[in-house]
């Protein structure tokens, strides 16, 4: 509201009496009018928001942030088992490097003897 | 014209017809002109037949929700024509000194009362006209103005004991 609106005070009241009221009542009219508001085209968001109750917009968008919430919560949590294995001996890397990597028996000399043991 | 059809028709005409001459005389309170008055009291009601076909209105009477758009479309009008009308009758000065308390001089009161009331804002004067002038409940007074019935009936008697204080002074 404007601030320099000009306040008027009135004693005494020049209301119009209800029987004087009554002479500007014409409900066809104002009915003619309201129909044809509403039977004027209108832009494809007035219609969406008239054809879906604005409530369930609302109850879907705080369901759809919700869930978004704990889901990145959830993303965020480091899975359980490999959080406390400060060697990452049960890391994936580490074990597909176990599994690739060759055995070579000169490195392991008590292997070696037993290979031979086998061969003799 | 179809049931659906005729019976829109129906709950709209005896809307109108019930409650006419209140929206007119509550308009033409804050307007003044007749005519201005005629051609608002016209989109208040085409507003009112929208929102009360579309939704209904439980926590409040058909008449509180059409002087809550009342209010809104003067206020639109009021900025466009620059003046508001305040109506203060007798019997709204004597209500309003009555609930102030003990008063010495009821003649002065008036008068002191009638300068106040020019140097109160468009809000306070809502607030006592609601109150004094139309008597609706604080509940009413506070849906038609968009806030809560216990800072309706706060700010209403903040602004009596103000008011009282001054006066007195």
């Amino acid at each position: 509201m404007k601030k320099d609106v000009k306040i008027q005070l009135l004693d005494r009241c020049n209301l119009s009496s209800h029987e004087r009221a009554l002479r500007y009542m014409d409900f066809n009219e104002v009915w003619t009018e309201f129909n044809n508001v509403n039977s004027q085209p209108k832009s494809i968001y007035q219609g969406i928001l008239e054809a879906v109750d604005a409530q369930v917009i609302r109850r879907a968008l705080r369901t759809v942030l919700v869930i978004l919430f704990f889901g990145v919560i959830l993303i965020n949590e480091e899975p359980k088992g490999l959080e406390d294995n400060a060697l990452g001996i049960n890391s994936p890397s580490a074990t597909a490097n176990h599994v690739s990597a060759p055995i070579e028996t000169e490195q392991i000399p008590q292997f070696k003897n037993v290979v031979l043991d086998l061969h003799e | 014209m179809t049931i659906g059809e005729y019976k829109r028709n129906k709950y709209c005409k005896d809307l109108y017809q019930d409650h006419y001459t209140n929206v007119f005389v509550f308009v033409q309170r804050r307007i003044e002109d007749e005519n201005k008055t005629s051609a608002i009291v016209k989109e208040v009601f085409i507003q009112a037949f929208d929102d009360l076909l579309t939704n209904e209105i439980r926590d409040v009477s058909k008449l509180t929700h059409l002087y809550k758009i009342s209010t809104e479309m003067c206020d639109k009008s009021v900025e466009q024509i620059n003046t508001r009308y305040v109506h203060l009758s007798d019997e709204m000065t004597s209500d309003m000194l009555d609930q102030m308390g003990s008063i010495s001089n009821r003649q002065s009161a008036i008068q002191k009362l009638k300068r106040l009331v020019n140097a109160l804002s468009l809000r306070e004067i809502q607030l006592l006209e609601l109150r004094f002038s139309e008597r609706t409940t604080f509940y009413d007074g506070g849906y038609i103005l968009k806030i809560s019935e216990q800072m309706a009936k706060l700010k209403t008697y903040r602004l009596l004991g103000k008011m009282h204080h001054m006066i007195n002074s």
